[in-house]
């Protein structure tokens, strides 16, 4: 049985990510924890072809697990309190922040200064254009709900 | 009393900006004759420079030269500035410049927690302030005309406009000549 991550766009659209357990097992319960959950999704302004939350709260603090620093279409990451003293300020309060990679040309980034890694814990193979159409529809029409939640399946 | 441009947003505010002429003339002379007539386009949130709204498709003459003046890498807030394509290079539109508004400063920063789940963090003064970067792509930075200077008294307007824009989503605005 395999653990994934849907997520229900209020505009439309869902995706799935494939649970990376074996790369990031702390990482991934804690997202686990927080299923199902509802949450505002926005535009990152130094990462490129990013969306972001920080409203998601976290256990634990988000350990440095499958460090990336370049991220690639379909990768969801959350990023470690070490990364920059947001994260940091964001870990002293319980909370965490959740990251998807929808286009190429992608660098992880603390702040618009500081580029750093990420805790890529899922990653989302199919449907990358609705991905896509998502990230750009959040750029240009601003902030969308989502819910995050999370079933078992069969495929391997 | 020098120049000054206006910029106004279709959901209210408007902000006044000083055309810095003796750093900029060249560049200020071609923008100041692109709004000979109130001109209206939309804003867009930056994707890659930071707190930073931009437009890409301000109309020149298709054989304009634009010269690099008053350059500048790192932004300050309320720079309004537009690249040269000696520095946009491939990004450069033949026809256009880009416009874009540096709203970051420390004076009023939202961090995305506390827009999206009401919680306060606690922010060190440990460089993550630093001022942001002009770019032209993920991973060039670039340097920018910087020709005109929000006012001091309507910084806080201009700042409060480009964070609604982050999180609202593209917005319509017009820039005329005061």
């Amino acid at each position: 049985m395999a653990k994934k991550l849907k997520f229900v766009f209020s505009r439309g659209g869902e995706l799935h990510a494939d649970l990376l357990e074996e790369d990031a097992p702390v990482t991934c319960r804690l997202f686990l924890e927080q299923c199902p959950r509802t949450m505002k999704m926005i535009h990152c302004v130094s990462a490129c072809h990013e969306l972001t939350t920080d409203d998601i709260p976290s256990s634990e603090p988000i350990p440095e697990e499958n460090l990336i620093h370049f991220g690639k279409v379909g990768d969801v990451a959350t990023v470690s309190g070490n990364q920059s003293s947001t994260l940091t300020g964001l870990e002293e309060i319980g909370y965490t922040t959740l990251c998807f990679v929808y286009g190429p040309h992608q660098r992880f980034q603390g702040t618009g200064m500081q580029s750093n890694r990420a805790t890529v814990f899922a990653r989302i193979k199919e449907n990358l254009d609705l991905l896509h159409e998502i990230g750009h529809r959040i750029r240009i029409h601003g902030e969308e709900d989502f819910t995050m939640s999370s079933y078992e399946t069969e495929e391997e | 009393m020098g120049k000054q441009i206006r910029f106004s947003f279709e959901k209210g505010g408007s902000f006044v900006a000083d055309m810095l002429e003796d750093l900029a003339p060249v560049t200020c002379k071609v923008i100041w004759d692109a709004i000979e007539k109130p001109w209206t386009e939309k804003m867009i949130n930056t994707k890659i420079s930071g707190a930073q709204i931009e437009t890409p498709y301000l109309p020149v003459s298709d054989d304009l030269v634009l010269p690099n003046e008053n350059l500048w890498h790192f932004s300050n807030c309320g720079d309004i500035a537009t690249i040269s394509p000696f520095e946009y290079r491939e990004c450069s539109i033949k026809g256009y410049l880009p416009l874009m508004v540096v709203y970051g400063s420390p004076k009023l920063y939202i961090p995305t927690v506390t827009h999206l789940a009401k919680q306060n963090i606690k922010r060190k003064d440990d460089g993550d302030t630093v001022r942001q970067r002009y770019k032209k792509n993920m991973l060039e930075t670039c340097r920018a005309n910087v020709f005109a200077q929000v006012v001091e008294e309507n910084q806080e307007e201009m700042i409060k406009i480009g964070w609604r824009i982050r999180f609202e989503g593209i917005e319509g605005f017009t820039v005329e000549r005061c």
